[in-house]
């Protein structure tokens, strides 16, 4: 969720900001073109004023003016009046000059230059038309004017262009992101129990129709593995058993002619037969589980009977033993339950119940229905499972490292056990109870 | 009986049919379900012994097609626990009994003999009669001679077993296999505990025990008279 909202957000930051970037470029090449263009201008127009004070001189009233004479005021054009202004004669004598220069002296070459008079930038230009030199400026004050009002204006702008493009590029994220979060939805509901589904190919073939292509090709590969992975739990499931059968008959052939003395030998061989079809169901069951497939044959059941003849093994189980055991039992438990399931949880939770416990200690037993589940505790005396042991007891082949490695058992129990509640709706849990008893709780639904 | 068995493993399937065979039944073996099909059509058979997995097509299009082609025979389906649901799609298609591998080859035979003497369809009776005792299965009570006797719920499954084929000598292993169908780490020695509680509560004082001890065997239950 927060991820794609941050792929719109993105969009929208990433244009403003470049479009901050390439409006503060624009600028930087424009303002100074701007000044160059305007000053070149200038320059012009002084040089042209210049002439027309040249042909003025030469031509003053009908006749030309003598250029060695000192000029006044009523020489100059009206329109020169406000330039700064120095005329020269042939020899370099200063003819006229501007009263707001206030006597300061032009030392200027030829040509065009930019220079500070009277704390302001001025432009200065000269030119020699003979007899006369002249140099004559402006201040440049209407060009910096501009130059200033042009940045203040970029500016100003920068922000709201920038509000504005991010507005968009968060809108246009959305809009290119909206597909991808259909695509998401679909393909977050396509499960192991829809394998088959695929997502539905858009009309356009932008990058959109090719994600949605490699995405059905791997749901395609997916399908293909998960269905022989399934083929190869019901395929081992007979491949392994059969030889186990064929193990079992033989046995039984040998049990009904052998002589009487090899029997309990034969026995013990069958007892063999047994735990190894134990130890495939267990593995096929968690394989099951793995992929998703674990199938239950749950029909109405009252569990009460199947938690009175586990405890009533777990009385046996503990019969040479000084351990008491406590039962809070109630009945019926009405529950939706795949019984031959449900016995393999209670097998495995009363197995771990004897062989953890202590001689003196004490197991409790308690079964009640609370709200809608149904609530099977089974308490134990002994050490406590070490805090970071609490979880790991419920993976596979482990068994809590507190307890001798003596005990037999291949390490599968609680996490089919667990697997089992879990296909049933429900789970298993571990807790310490307020007495101080290691207790694994089961929770399932109550079909009352 | 003439009994057809369908099963492709050949060791088992010899296995099998020298036990049908000492049982004094008549026994025909197909090892796929082509044959199998082709055999139950040729010769008529009291009961079928039905793999799932065979070679051709499997135990279900096997059954499908003799109930198709109208044959009346009473089919015992074997199958590996773990494929998915057989028990209810073996049911569904019209199987009588279901077993599921491996087997012990006296569970085969017992449940063969059920369903010869069984009616096809007929409710299993739900009260036993073995001498003076008296099991009703679906009350859980036990009585001896008229007299009321408490059974935990182990005791009574065990004590069924015996009484369900009276005479018939158990192994530990076969009635661990009854009550528990899972192998469980102390079955065998809990089975001894169970028939040791058990002749504790049914037996009469001082009479020799009805549960009687075959060495090296196991256990039947034997009643005076």
């Amino acid at each position: 969720m927060t991820k794609r909202g941050s792929l719109k957000f993105k969009v929208g930051l990433y244009s403003a900001l470049l479009t901050i970037i390439a409006l503060l470029t624009g600028a930087s090449v424009l303002v100074p073109a701007v000044r160059i263009h305007q000053i070149t201008d200038l320059d012009a127009t002084l040089e042209s004023d210049a002439h027309e004070l040249v042909r003025d001189l030469r031509n003053f009233r009908g006749a030309p003016v003598d250029p060695r004479r000192p000029l006044t005021l009523k020489f100059i054009p009206l329109s020169l009046r406000g330039r700064y202004l120095v005329v020269e004669g042939p020899e370099g004598q200063t003819l006229y000059q501007s009263p707001n220069l206030r006597g300061t002296r032009l030392e200027t070459s030829t040509g065009a230059e930019t220079r500070e008079l009277f704390g302001h930038s001025c432009r200065l230009v000269t030119v020699r038309e003979e007899p006369y030199l002249i140099r004559i400026g402006t201040r440049l004050g209407t060009i910096e004017r501009f130059q200033r009002d042009l940045l203040r204006g970029i500016g100003v702008s920068v922000p709201f262009v920038a509000i504005v493009v991010f507005l968009g590029g968060w809108w246009l994220g959305k809009r290119a992101v909206a597909p991808v979060t259909a695509i998401t939805d679909a393909a977050e509901s396509i499960t192991a129990r829809s394998l088959h589904e695929r997502l539905p190919m858009p009309t356009s073939r932008d990058e959109i129709a090719r994600l949605t292509a490699v995405l059905n090709r791997t749901f395609d590969r997916l399908q293909a593995s998960y269905e022989s992975a399934t083929r190869f739990s019901a395929d081992a499931s007979h491949q392994l058993k059969t030889p186990v059968a064929v193990l079992r008959a033989g046995l039984d052939h040998l049990a009904s002619t052998a002589d009487p003395a090899i029997l309990p030998e034969v026995d013990g061989l069958r007892h063999q037969t047994r735990r190894l079809t134990a130890l495939i169901e267990d593995l096929l069951l968690l394989a099951q589980a793995d992929a998703g497939r674990l199938h239950l044959e749950a029909e109405q059941t009252d569990l009460a009977p199947l938690i009175a003849a586990s405890l009533d093994d777990l009385d046996v189980l503990v019969d040479n033993r000084d351990i008491t055991v406590k039962a809070d039992l109630t009945a019926p438990l009405h529950a939706r339950a795949d019984a031959r399931r449900i016995r393999i949880i209670l097998q495995n939770l009363i197995e771990n119940a004897a062989k953890y416990t202590p001689d003196q200690g004490e197991i409790h037993v308690s079964s009640k229905v609370v709200g809608s589940r149904i609530l099977l505790r089974l308490a134990n005396s002994g050490a406590l499972i070490p805090e970071p042991d609490r979880e790991a007891v419920f993976e596979r082949f482990r068994r809590g490292s507190a307890v001798g490695e003596n005990i037999r058992g291949h390490g599968l129990g609680l996490n089919i056990a667990r697997e089992l509640a879990r296909a049933h709706g429900g789970e298993l849990a571990y807790e310490v109870t307020t007495d101080g008893l290691n207790c694994f709780e089961l929770t399932l639904p109550y079909f009352g | 009986m003439d009994i057809l068995l369908v099963e492709d493993e050949p060791q088992l399937a010899a296995h099998v049919v020298r036990a049908i065979k000492r049982a004094g039944h008549g026994v025909d073996h197909a090892a796929d379900g082509p044959s199998a099909v082709e055999t139950a059509m040729k010769r008529h058979h009291d009961l079928m012994v039905l793999d799932v997995n065979l070679p051709g097509f499997d135990g279900f299009e096997v059954l499908a097609r003799l109930r198709a082609a109208g044959l009346p025979m009473r089919v015992l389906m074997l199958t590996a626990r773990s494929e998915v649901g057989d028990r209810v799609a073996g049911l569904k298609a019209g199987a009588d009994d279901y077993l599921t591998k491996p087997f012990a080859l006296e569970e085969l035979l017992a449940r063969i003999e059920a369903l010869g003497r069984r009616n096809p369809h007929a409710e299993p009776g739900n009260v036993l009669h073995v001498g003076d005792l008296c099991l009703d299965i679906s009350k859980r009570r036990l009585t001896r001679a008229g007299e009321r006797i408490e059974l935990s719920p182990r005791e009574l499954e065990v004590l069924q077993i015996f009484m369900q084929e009276p005479g018939r000598t158990f192994s530990r292993d076969e009635i661990c296999e009854r009550i528990w169908e899972r192998e469980h780490e102390y079955d065998t020695r809990t089975v001894e505990i169970f028939i040791m509680r058990l002749r504790k509560k049914i037996d009469r004082k001082g009479a020799p025990s009805i549960i009687t001890t075959v060495r090296g065997i196991g256990y039947h239950l034997e009643l005076p008279g």
